[in-house]
């Protein structure tokens, strides 16, 4: 295994609530409470879970969009919440992010050889006249046609605004690449060109990916390793097929469970989870999962499990899987 | 879809098909669907208000630049024999008290007005946009420091500042224009903040900041263009108010020294006396009329302006849908009368 491009530690991110007459602060979001992890080098980690679990904002943090509360985010070994001024210039020019929604992505006032070339611009990496040669290359990789260059985004349908989306983010040369859902909002048909183009990229220019979905089937397509996240935690990590064939923790094991399989013969028991999702505001003491779960024991309101390796490569945060350490 | 489709298949493009691809689209495409905007847009301002609005604007804009040449007399030529005459075809608006032809007054009044009004209006958002923005941007105490500082200055009268100011260099058009210039500069902090707030939920800003675009970029290229209409809207409906500001300042005196007094607020103020009222109607109502002309323009022409520019009014519809929506009113109007006259045969039963 090549040594790992991004390794996060222990990342935690709260956002205050403000309230009253005075706007105290009142509360916190937990949005992340403590997630690690690393991605090797052109490796793509799917980050899966629920709406409002977090995912988004591990991507955020990852690339330093958004400054964590505390945790550690390393790039290539060196300390990306460090970086100051230059460094972090060079930074944003190695990591960048693909966002949700296209159509909101785009500054509505820019042509699309300006949103290409302003990256270019801005770090300098090329002398003026090589920018349009640049902008015409990045239009290629993305299949859409050098007429397009001089149009507005709102001329162009939703995949062909994530493929613009997705030339910006190549236009500074990076390594590592977050995709916030960048299918979500697209139909079906346009997902999977999305992702071949995602998939070729890859392999053309050796990116790093974080692919952030909820889309259980498009992440297993994609990634080589999944990690699931609930409530702000990360509770397993494995390669993709390990996960899917042999979902260790209760809470991966509901949600394959729910995951539809185009085979109408095809028996399957679902695990039917009780009660909602409870708030990051005030999350469950012990493991958060253990008011759902139905493998429950006495020790899981009691203290939280730890995050530990059960297998090479396979990661659980459960009591079911480390009662000796309890 | 189909653009997609087609997309994939040129991938395999080389550098001569690119070229052709760029030259076709600068001399037309482009060029067409631009041109289809413009038109689009005008065709909304088709309210019968905003083109009074807009001929308005544009007599006073004609005026004002054509006084030297269609002004029949020199404005401030004193003409004792020909002093106080009713309105004729020799003196189309009459003259006043030291024979000097109101009209022509007027028409050089225009320049006068016009001039503070834009110049005023353009520096109050030269210097309260950027605020504004940089405002919303910063955020947290450095935005409550500016909009405060913004809230006293909304709270000076402009008669007293304007006084002030001339106190400090003198009477005379420049500090009537600092004046109307400092009073108006919240007005805009304001409303750019405020776009700019919103403006900064969209992710298009968030991606900026991701390709490492610095503060400065931000503002300017990617919030600034994005409020642009509100800000336009307000500019031309405070022309009209700055006009008005204008008037009442040099009705005071506060405005150029003598002998260049043809402003209009400064006539009125100059011609105002018991003869005037009662026996030269004419020096009061043309002046008092080209300020309300001027006023009205610019506030028909900003109200036109604002609902041609609002997204939400952008829907034309066609004459085939209006029929459609016609035909359902009626329908449910039907509907709402049998539904009554039902009721009342229930009661009877």
């Amino acid at each position: 295994m090549t040594e790992p491009l991004i390794q996060v530690k222990n990342l935690v991110k709260y956002f205050p609530i403000y309230g009253g007459i005075l706007l105290k602060e009142i509360g916190r979001v937990h949005a992340v409470d403590g997630v690690s992890f690393e991605i090797n080098k052109q490796t793509t980690l799917g980050l899966v879970g629920e709406s409002g679990c977090g995912k988004t904002t591990v991507g955020r943090c990852t690339i330093r969009l958004i400054d964590p509360t505390s945790g550690e985010v390393y790039y290539n070994g060196e300390n990306v919440l460090k970086f100051r001024g230059k460094q972090l210039n060079q930074f944003r020019c190695n990591a960048q992010i693909v966002f949700q929604n296209p159509h909101a992505s785009l500054n509505p006032r820019m042509k699309i050889k300006d949103i290409l070339s302003e990256p270019i611009r801005i770090h300098k990496l090329l002398p003026k006249n090589e920018i349009e040669k640049r902008v015409l290359q990045l239009i290629n990789e993305v299949a859409l046609e050098p007429s397009h260059l001089l149009r507005y985004p709102h001329e162009f349908s939703g995949g062909q605004k994530q493929r613009i989306v997705i030339a910006r983010a190549l236009a500074l040369n990076p390594e590592f690449i977050v995709l916030d859902e960048p299918t979500s909002a697209l139909d079906v048909s346009v997902q999977a060109q999305i992702l071949n183009l995602l998939m070729d990229l890859q392999r053309k220019f050796k990116l790093t990916y974080l692919f952030i979905t909820h889309n259980l089937n498009i992440c297993r397509h994609i990634s080589d390793e999944i990690a699931v996240m609930y409530v702000g935690k990360m509770v397993e990590r494995a390669s993709a097929d390990e996960l899917f064939d042999e979902p260790l923790h209760p809470y991966t094991q509901a949600l394959l469970s729910a995951n539809p399989v185009p085979d109408p013969e095809a028996k399957r028991s679902k695990i039917i989870l009780k009660g909602e999702v409870p708030s990051p505001i005030n999350p469950p003491s012990g493991c958060r999962f253990h008011p759902r779960c139905p493998k429950r024991m006495d020790i899981c309101d009691k203290s939280e499990p730890p995050y530990i390796q059960i297998k090479p490569g396979h990661h659980v945060a459960c009591y079911l899987y480390s009662k000796n350490e309890s | 879809m189909a653009d997609d489709d087609r997309a994939v298949k040129n991938k395999g493009l080389d550098s001569e098909v690119f070229h052709i691809g760029v030259t076709d689209l600068s001399s037309g495409v482009v060029e067409r669907t631009r041109m289809r905007r413009f038109l689009d847009f005008l065709s909304r301002l088709k309210n019968p208000l905003t083109i009074i609005g807009i001929v308005i604007v544009i007599g006073l804009i004609l005026a004002a630049v054509l006084a030297p040449f269609i002004a029949p007399y020199n404005p401030i030529k004193i003409d004792l024999t020909s002093k106080n005459l009713p309105p004729s075809l020799d003196h189309l608006f009459g003259t006043d008290g030291f024979g000097r032809d109101i009209f022509s007054r007027i028409l050089y009044g225009a320049q006068i007005s016009l001039f503070v009004g834009i110049v005023s209006v353009l520096g109050a958002v030269v210097v309260g946009v950027p605020l504004g923005i940089f405002s919303a941007y910063r955020g947290g105490y450095i935005d409550t420091l500016i909009m405060r500082i913004m809230d006293i200055m909304l709270a000076f009268p402009s008669i007293i500042l304007a006084i002030a100011i001339a106190m400090v260099i003198g009477a005379g058009m420049h500090a009537v224009t600092i004046a109307i210039l400092v009073v108006s500069v919240p007005i805009y902090a304001r409303i750019a903040r405020g776009s700019a707030l919103a403006v900064m939920q969209e992710t298009y800003i968030e991606a900026a900041r991701a390709i490492g675009a610095p503060g400065v970029r931000i503002i300017f290229k990617h919030i600034f263009p994005n409020i642009l209409a509100p800000i336009l809207v307000e500019m031309t409906l405070d022309i009209g108010s700055a006009v008005l500001s204008l008037a009442g300042l040099s009705f005071l005196g506060l405005g150029a020294p003598p002998p260049y007094t043809y402003d209009w607020g400064r006539m009125i103020s100059d011609y105002f006396s018991y003869q005037a009222v009662t026996r030269y109607w004419w020096q009061l109502t043309f002046p008092g009329l080209a300020i309300v002309f001027c006023v009205l323009g610019w506030n028909l022409l900003g109200d036109g302006l604002r609902d041609a520019m609002d997204p939400k009014l952008r829907l034309k519809l066609s004459k085939a849908a209006k029929k459609i929506i016609k035909d359902l009113k009626q329908k449910q109007h039907a509907l709402k009368r049998s539904f009554k006259s039902n009721k009342k045969v229930e009661v009877v039963n």
